[in-house]
């Protein structure tokens, strides 16, 4: 019986905990409200600027996933040698001990043998993991990293061309000014993606002003119900819209920005008949046509009001023009008309919102923001996933963000801005403080990384050390070809010295979130030792011989919840804002913090002098906090001598449990950087050129001839796989979604989410064109085949809309769930992955990006009565 | 109307403010031995046997010296981990003298002490998301 008089006999616990969300990587700031032990409440933090209090529909529903009865609690060993979708891995409990001594046993024998054979894996979704577990490989010695599908699906076109462009992780129209925003398959500004909840209130309050929002997506959901226009199209031709769209301004209505473009890009340097930069002999810098000097000169040299755009000079008796006319001519072909028969958008509408984006872009007009004058361009183009999942990942991308370069549009006021790309530093101590800088070129140089491998300068070809190959295709970040079926195939082709044999797993489903699952359960099978690090018994988690219970992110500490500030803090105008996250409840059963559980790795191997070490360079440590030797610092302590670093002694971990986070004002200069570093981004991609004859310097002499289309120094359409089927009856488009309502796979198994999703008519169905369906005999609820010429197929119940191409068929991304470790998810959707190849055919040949678009056919599952 | 960008440019100074007051240090002294006790962690800790390896260099002296006697002591492989085929530092590979990063390893040194520490570590990591 109850012990009624016990609660009033002892003083409540009742605290509102300021901490951050973890349902999905915007990790927006949160009050947890604790009554006696128990979180019986979240809600937004009014004081953050990381959503303004502010939550989603994930976030309140956090508490959820937190008491969810299938979370881990204790170490598990698997007692069924085979590894397969199918198997049982005959989980037996084992205690921390026994685990992490096979554990420690056995990545020893890896670290001393060859400590690349050991692969870390890592999610997305929740943002602490990255530092600790760069930390651990770094120190143990391997440069084989993967973030699994959320890195491979999302971020190998749009993270690398940010970085090039923008400085920046991801871009996003500055909400405060813009005036014309063309979404092309961006999710920035509707409850998703970076800085999702700070977003919806700056573009809704944009939208109220008068912004108008033009959609370029496939299917009408998130952003394009939002839209002032949405513009349908063929799946994954973006890149060719924004082609004819470029060629409209330059060669039809004449509107660009030619002082930027001088001032701040490649534009004006010299190309020569070679595709490369003509070059001063005696500084090797690229040489610009002075007009007022009527010579050749290096770009440093000259005024940028003199450097020509236009024309053909003769330098050393060769002849050459400036990139943009290279450009100009480039994209005539690239005409409305022609655009019409690849996107299918209708080539008067392709001329009317070209131009209106020029002319609202006001080219040449300045305003005041807080007393400083500055450049003023109300107009963005902004793309994500949905653009850049492609073959053509690179060019699709590079070619929506030329129509910022061209009208100036970039990083200044109302323009495209990257996500925080400039910080003079918190104003007590000068810290973080970063900023693009120039190469020798003149280009930009991003001053912040999520990683440290950066987009540009692009790193030199070598031959693979990596089993990702990232060191071959340099401008790759998540490879493939980890799980690929042609891995072993392409790692003796570029002669790995060694192959993966360990994985330490953090949280990544890559079994449901990469690819066809036959695939990626091949690959996980070879594996001679799997460990696992989560919350869930997931699909992935199966194929495990140990599993460890993680804390969820009501339970753990992590110090720079939301750093870098290129990831999703929300720019423009504003604060900046450093929030931590901290623990509001205790672990349950035997569940252990994994950066605790990393730290006892690396003493138990022997190598916390490593680990030490890592973790000064990689949180940028201050001389005065920096770690010595191989003490055995506390994760606190860790998190603390950050803290200390960059807000000082007085803003130690103690005090960021108190206040939760520090903030102080943005400054134009920051925000707005563009106009005040002095730094130029390429319009003309001559690099490519050199990079294309090194890789295959290296790739030629072992059968592997690099396409040189990818690698042209000027965007180009070039189409995906499934643009090429011509195989009667396979008349669809199959793509994914990201349904806001989740966050990859892992909110399925909330039941509030599931919930919601069941309510929705799209998150667990299919979504085709009304009338397309209406010939095919289709109606509401009919249970489908979806399948692709190789055989690889899905079943799914149909949803018809009028809001979606009719060639188009719309799924919500990673939802089928078959595992019994995720109740709540299984059987919840449908598998879209499970129609995707992967292999190297399917990859872009320049950044890896997988191809995320399949053509189809349907076939019905039942028979009507 | 019609503000020139490379205009703004050249009034502004906001970037080229230090970041913040560079500590104390003596001029480097010339044609004087340095003791420089160097750690390598992670991937280039199996480079060598002892931790930290003590290296007597000239003053003035800087990183890539200091690279460059690594080289010479252990061999191409470990300069084809830390350097470009150019010679340079890649960019991964980050160095710490006193606790301080070193960017321009190019540059002198400016050594406090007649006995510096300096740190090698690579961060290699790509990432997504």
């Amino acid at each position: 019986m109850n012990d009624l008089t016990a609660p009033t006999a002892q003083a409540r616990d009742d605290a509102w905990i300021p901490t951050s969300c973890a349902l999905c990587y915007g990790s927006c700031s949160i009050l947890a409200h604790r009554v006696d032990g128990v979180v019986v409440k979240i809600e937004g933090n009014p004081d953050s600027v990381l959503g303004k209090g502010r939550q989603c529909g994930k976030g309140v529903s956090g508490i959820m996933s937190h008491y969810d009865p299938n979370r881990l609690k204790v170490p598990l060993r698997r007692t069924n040698p085979k590894k397969g979708i199918e198997e049982d891995p005959g989980w037996k409990e084992i205690s921390w001990d026994e685990a992490l001594d096979e554990i420690a046993t056995v990545f020893g024998r890896i670290r001393a043998e060859d400590p690349r054979k050991l692969l870390i894996q890592r999610t997305t979704t929740v943002t602490a993991g990255r530092n600790p577990l760069y930390a651990f490989g770094n120190a143990f010695g391997t440069p084989n990293y993967s973030t699994a599908g959320g890195g491979l699906h999302c971020g190998n076109g749009a993270h690398l061309i940010s970085g090039i462009m923008h400085a920046s992780w991801s871009v996003t129209p500055d909400f405060e000014y813009c005036n014309y925003a063309v979404y092309f398959g961006a999710s920035k500004g509707h409850g998703a993606g970076h800085a999702s909840t700070s977003n919806m209130k700056l573009a809704a309050d944009a939208r109220a002003r008068g912004m108008k929002m033009v959609v370029v997506d496939p299917m009408c959901n998130f952003a394009s119900a939002k839209a002032t226009e949405w513009v349908p199209l063929r799946v994954g031709t973006d890149g060719a819209l924004a082609l004819a769209m470029c060629n409209v301004l330059v060669n039809e209505v004449a509107i660009y920005d030619a002082p930027y473009l001088q001032a701040k890009t490649n534009a004006p340097y010299l190309i020569g008949p070679d595709k490369r930069y003509m070059r001063d002999a005696a500084t090797n810098k690229p040489l610009v046509w002075d007009g007022a000097a009527r010579a050749a000169r290096p770009y440093s040299e000259a005024k940028s009001a003199d450097m020509a755009l236009e024309g053909e000079f003769e330098v050393n008796g060769v002849r050459c023009q400036p990139a943009f006319q290279k450009l100009k001519e480039h994209l005539k072909k690239f005409t409305p008309e022609w655009c019409e028969t690849i996107t299918t958008v209708p080539a008067a509408n392709v001329r009317r919102i070209a131009g209106e984006f020029g002319r609202e872009a006001r080219v040449g007009s300045t305003i005041m923001v807080d007393g400083v004058n500055l450049p003023y361009r109300p107009v963005a183009a902004v793309a994500f996933r949905g653009a850049q999942g492609h073959m053509n990942s690179l060019y699709n991308f590079y070619a929506i963000d030329l129509l910022n370069e061209l009208v100036g549009a970039s990083d200044v006021v109302g323009g495209c801005l990257g996500f925080n790309p400039a910080c003079h530093g918190f104003p007590e101590t000068g810290r973080p403080r970063y900023v693009p800088k120039p190469d020798a070129d003149g280009l930009m140089i991003t001053g912040m990384w999520m990683g440290y491998h950066y987009p540009y300068p692009v790193s030199e070809p070598r031959m693979p050390r990596n089993a990702g190959l990232q060191d071959l295709f340099t401008l790759g970040m998540t490879s493939p070809f980890l799980d690929s079926d042609d891995r072993e195939a392409l790692w003796t082709q570029f002669e790995l010295p060694y192959r993966p044999e360990a994985m330490l797993n953090f949280g990544a489903n890559l079994l449901m979130s990469i690819a066809n699952r036959e695939s990626v359960a091949r690959s996980l099978a070879t594996y001679k030792f799997m460990v696992s690090i989560d919350i869930f018994e997931t699909e992935t988690t199966r194929f495990a011989d140990i599993v460890l219970p993680d804390c969820g992110y009501l339970q753990t500490l992590d110090s720079r919840s939301n750093f870098p500030f290129i990831f999703s803090l929300p720019g423009g105008m504003g604060e900046w804002c450093w929030p931590i996250r901290q623990p509001v409840l205790p672990p349950e059963g035997e569940q252990r913090r994994f950066q605790d559980v990393l730290l006892e790795l690396a003493d138990r191997i022997g190598f916390r002098a490593d680990m030490n070490a890592a973790y000064n360079a990689s949180l940028n440590l201050a001389p005065e906090h920096r770690l010595q030797g191989d003490r055995r610092y506390t994760w606190e302590e860790i998190c603390d001598a950050e803290l200390k670093t960059y807000f000082g002694e007085k803003h130690d971990l103690a005090w960021f449990k108190e206040h939760g986070l520090i903030k102080w004002p943005k400054k134009p200069e920051e925000v707005y950087w563009r106009p005040f570093v002095d730094v130029r981004v390429p319009i003309y991609w001559e690099f490519l050129v050199p990079l294309a004859d090194k890789i295959d310097a290296i790739t030629a002499p072992r059968g592997h001839k690099v396409p040189r289309e990818y690698y042209e120094p000027m965007p180009d359409h070039i189409p995906c796989v499934s643009h090429c089927c011509t195989t009667p009856g396979f008349d669809l488009y199959a793509f994914y979604y990201r349904d806001t309502l989740h966050t990859n796979s892992y909110t399925m198994e909330n039941p509030w989410l599931d919930e919601a999703a069941r309510l929705d008519p799209y998150s667990y169905t299919i979504a085709i064109n009304t009338e397309t369906g209406r010939k095919k005999g289709l109606r509401d609820g009919a249970l489908i085949w979806v399948e692709t010429e190789t055989g690889r197929k899905v079943q799914g119940r149909v949803k018809l809309t009028q809001g979606i191409h009719p060639e188009g068929l719309g799924i919500g991304a990673c939802a089928g769930h078959w595992g019994d470790g995720m109740p709540v998810a299984k059987g919840k959707g449908v598998f879209f992955n499970g129609l995707l190849e992967l292999d190297a055919k399917h990859a872009s040949p320049v950044n890896m990006n997988l191809d995320l678009c399949v053509r189809v056919k349907i076939v019905p599952a039942e028979v009507r009565s | 109307m019609g503000v020139r960008w490379d205009a703004v440019v050249q009034d502004s100074r906001f970037w080229s403010e230090p970041a913040r007051t560079a500590p104390m240090t003596r001029p480097a002294d010339r044609s004087t031995a340095v003791l420089v006790e160097v750690s390598l962690f992670g991937s280039l800790a199996d480079a060598i046997d002892e931790r930290p390896l003590a290296l007597e260099l000239q003053s003035p002296f800087a990183v890539d010296d200091v690279i460059a006697e690594l080289g010479r002591r252990f061999g191409s492989g470990f300069l084809a981990r830390v350097t470009t085929s150019d010679g340079e530092r890649v960019r991964h590979c980050r160095v710490y003298l006193d606790g301080e990063e070193v960017e321009d390893t190019a540059a002198p040194l400016r050594i406090r002490n007649a006995c510096a520490q300096m740190e090698m570590i690579l961060l290699t990591a790509a990432e997504g998301g």
